[in-house]
C-alpha cells in the first residue's frame, strides 16, 4: 500500500510543534541553585554556615530557607538569598531553599553538606 | 563629474518632493465666512493649502454660527472623511457637531453609517454619540439600548457612560455596574472610576471598593486610590491606614506608592511618612524602593542605607541591586566600594554579579577579581552557580584558576553540586581529570551527596576515592544509607563484601 506523502509533513510539523512547546516551557521555567558559601567555627562545636542561592533565568525572586529540610521554612521571604545559620559541627545537613516569583511561580533546591570539625574552639 | 550628477539629481529630487507635497498633501482647510454653508466649508473642493502661518482665527469662524442644517453637517462629515487622518479637519468637524441641534444627532449618526472607511465612520459616530450624551444622557442611553446587540451598541454605550460620568458619575456608575460581565463592563467601569476619582475620589473609592474582589475590580480600585493619593495624599493615607491589616491593605499601599514613586519618589516618600503607624510605613517602603530603583537606583540605595537596618536593609538592597545591575552594573559595583559594612555591601555585590554572570560570565569573573575577603567568596560562588548552569566547562576552568585553599574547595563543591544536577556524567568525567587534593575531595563529596539518592552504588564507589579519611567515611555512610532505602539487599551484599560492620 502506498503511503500518503502528506503524513511525512504532518509528522514533521507535529515534532516541530512539540519541540517549540518544550522550548517555550523551558524558557518559562525557573530553577534555583542552593550552595554553601563558607563555614566558620564559632566555638567548640558550633559552625556558622553561610548559605546562598541563585536563580536562572536571573530575575527578582524572594527566597525562603528551611535549614534542616524538615518541611518548615525558617526564614521570612526575602530578596536577599544569603543567610547564615548555626549548626552543630560534624553533622550531615540538608538545607532547602524556595524561590518565588511575584506571579507565584516557585522553584526548590536542596544542598547537602557536612559541617566542619571545629575541634574544641578553633576559628575559621 | 559623477559627484556633480549625484548632487544635481539629489537636489532635483528634493525640490520635486517639495512641489509634489505642497500641492497634493492635505493641509489646513480654509474655512469660509458664515455666509457659506458648513458643508462647503469642509468640502475637499474648497480646501486649499494656506500659504500663511496657521491661524486659529479661521477655526473660530464657526463661533458666530448658532446652528447648521442637518444636511450641512452630514455633507461636511462625509467630505471630512475624505481627509483621513487630518486632525485639523476632524477638529473642525468636531466643532461643527457641537453646534448641532441635539434632535438631529441620531439622524446624522444614521446618515454616516455608509462611510466606506470604518475608522472614520466609528470616530465620527463616537463624537456624535458623545455630543448626544453630553446634552441628553438619558435619551442617549435609551437610544443605545434600542440598538441591536453587538460592537456598535457596545461602543455607543461605553461612549455615553464615559461622557455621562463627567456630569452624573453616580448614575453612570449604577448603569455600568449592571452591564453584563465582560470586557465592555470592565473598560466602562475603569473609565468612569478614573473620571470620578478626579472629581470626587472618596466616593469613587467607595464605589470601586463595593464592586467586588475580582482582579478587574481590584485593579480599578487601586487605580482610583493612586489618583486620590496624587491629588490628596494626606486623605488617601488616612483612608489606607484605616483599612484592616491584610492583603487588601498591602495591595492598596503598593498601588499608591508605586504610582507616586514612578513620577516623584520624594512625593512617594513624603506620602509614606504620613502613614500613621510604623508597620504600615515599613510595608510601604519596599514598593517605594522597588519603583525608585527603576529610575534612580543609587538614590534608592542611599535612602535604604540611611533609613533601615538589619535584614530589612539587606532585603531592600538586594531588590535594588537587581534593578541597578540591569541599568549600570559597573556603577553599582563602584558604589559598593565605599561601603565599609559587609552586611550592606554583600547583597548588592551578589545581586550585581549574579545578573552579569548570566549574560557575560567572564565580565562577572573580572568583577570578582576586584573584590576581596568574604565579599569575594560570596561573589565567586554566585558566579560559579550561574556560570555552571550555562557553560560548566568554562566555569570549571575558572574555578580551577583559584589557588588551592578553602575558596577553591567551596567553588569546586558548588560547581559539581550544580553540574551533577543537570549532567552527572559530564560532572563525573570532569572529576576524573582533577588530581587528588582537598578541592577534589570537596568536589567528590558534593557529587556523592547529589547522586546518592538516585544511584547510591555509584556514589559509594566515588566516596571511596576521597583522600580525607573522615570525609570519606561520612560520605560512604550517607551513600550506603541511601542505598538501604532504595535497595536493601544490594546494600547488604555490598557491606558483606566490603568488610564494614553490617546493618540490621
Amino acid at each position: 500500500m502506498k503511503r500518503n506523502p502528506m503524513f511525512k509533513w504532518i509528522g514533521a510539523a507535529g515534532v516541530g510543534l512539540m519541540l517549540c512547546t518544550m522550548a517555550a516551557l523551558g524558557a518559562l521555567a525557573l530553577t534555583v541553585n542552593a550552595f554553601v558559601v563558607r563555614q566558620t567555627c564559632l566555638n567548640g562545636d558550633v559552625v556558622a554556615v553561610t548559605l546562598s542561592a541563585t536563580v536562572q533565568p536571573n530575575q527578582q525572586v524572594r527566597y525562603r530557607w528551611d535549614f534542616n529540610n524538615d518541611g518548615v521554612f525558617d526564614t521570612v521571604a526575602s530578596f536577599n538569598p544569603t543567610v547564615i545559620h548555626r549548626y552543630p559541627d560534624e553533622r550531615r545537613i540538608t538545607a532547602r531553599v524556595l524561590a518565588v516569583k511575584a506571579n507565584g511561580v516557585r522553584a526548590f533546591d536542596t544542598v547537602t553538606f557536612n559541617t566542619r570539625r571545629c575541634g574544641g574552639g578553633g576559628g575559621g | 563629474m559623477k559627484r556633480l550628477i549625484l548632487v544635481v539629481a539629489a537636489t532635483a529630487s528634493f525640490l520635486a518632493g517639495v512641489v509634489v507635497g505642497h500641492y497634493t498633501l492635505p493641509g489646513r482647510v480654509k474655512l469660509p465666512v458664515p455666509t457659506v454653508t458648513a458643508a462647503n466649508a469642509i468640502s475637499p473642493s474648497s480646501s486649499r493649502r494656506s500659504l500663511h502661518a496657521p491661524s486659529t482665527s479661521q477655526t473660530a469662524s464657526f463661533d458666530s454660527i448658532t446652528s447648521f442644517s442637518l444636511t450641512d453637517v452630514i455633507v461636511a462629515i462625509k467630505n471630512a472623511a475624505a481627509y483621513s487622518g487630518d486632525r485639523r479637519v476632524h477638529s473642525e468637524v468636531n466643532d461643527l457637531i457641537e453646534k448641532l441641534d441635539v434632535k438631529d444627532v441620531r439622524a446624522v449618526i444614521d446618515a454616516i453609517q455608509d462611510l466606506p472607511n470604518p475608522r472614520e465612520r466609528n470616530m465620527f459616530t463616537s463624537i456624535l454619540v458623545a455630543h448626544l450624551a453630553e446634552v441628553d444622557p438619558e435619551g442617549a442611553y435609551a437610544w443605545a439600548n434600542s440598538l441591536p446587540g453587538g460592537q456598535e451598541r457596545n461602543d455607543a454605550m461605553q461612549t455615553i457612560l464615559s461622557q455621562w460620568s463627567t456630569t452624573d458619575p453616580q448614575r453612570a456608575a449604577t448603569i455600568a455596574a449592571a452591564l453584563p460581565a465582560g470586557t465592555i463592563r470592565d473598560q466602562t467601569i475603569a473609565d468612569i472610576a478614573q473620571r470620578w476619582a478626579e472629581k470626587d475620589p472618596r466616593t469613587a473609592v467607595a464605589w470601586t471598593e463595593a464592586l467586588g474582589n475580582g482582579d478587574g475590580e481590584r485593579a480599578v480600585w487601586q487605580s482610583v486610590l493612586s489618583t486620590w493619593a496624587q491629588n490628596e495624599p494626606a486623605a488617601a493615607a488616612a483612608y489606607v491606614a484605616a483599612l484592616s491589616s491584610g492583603e487588601k491593605k498591602d495591595v492598596a499601599i503598593e498601588a499608591i506608592v508605586r504610582q507616586l514613586a514612578s513620577s516623584d519618589p520624594q512625593a512617594a516618600l513624603s506620602w509614606v511618612e504620613k502613614l500613621p503607624d510604623e508597620s504600615t510605613r515599613q510595608k510601604a517602603v519596599e514598593p517605594l524602593v522597588a519603583q525608585w530603583s527603576e529610575t534612580d537606583p543609587e538614590a534608592a540605595a542611599e535612602f535604604v542605607i540611611h533609613n533601615s537596618t538589619g535584614e530589612g536593609r539587606e532585603n531592600l538592597l538586594a531588590a535594588i541591586s537587581y534593578q541597578w545591575a540591569q541599568i549600570d552594573p559597573v556603577a553599582a559595583l563602584a558604589w559598593t566600594q565605599d561601603l565599609s559594612d559587609a552586611s550592606a555591601r554583600d547583597p548588592v555585590v551578589q545581586g550585581i554579579v549574579s545578573q552579569v554572570a548570566e549574560n557575560n560570565p567572564s565580565v562577572a569573573a573580572q568583577m570578582v577579581s576586584q573584590l576581596s575577603g568574604d565579599t569575594q567568596l560570596l561573589a565567586a560562588n554566585s558566579v560559579v552557580s550561574q556560570w555552571t548552569g550555562i557553560d560548566p566547562q568554562a566555569a570549571s576552568a575558572w574555578a580551577a584558576s583559584f589557588p588551592e585553599g578553602e575558596t577553591r574547595d567551596q567553588l569546586f563543591a558548588n560547581l559539581v553540586n550544580r553540574w551533577a544536577k543537570t549532567d552527572p556524567s559530564a560532572a563525573a568525567a570532569w572529576l576524573e581529570t582533577i588530581t587528588t587534593n582537598p578541592s577534589r575531595d570537596a568536589a567528590v563529596a558534593a557529587f556523592t551527596s547529589r547522586i546518592a539518592s538516585v544511584d547510591p552504588q555509584t556514589a559509594v564507589q566515588w566516596a571511596a576515592t576521597i583522600s580525607d579519611t573522615a570525609m570519606r567515611n561520612m560520605e560512604t555512610q550517607a551513600a550506603v544509607q541511601s542505598w538501604f532505602e532504595i535497595d536493601p539487599a544490594g546494600a547488604r551484599a555490598w557491606i558483606g563484601s566490603s568488610g564494614l560492620p553490617g546493618r540490621n
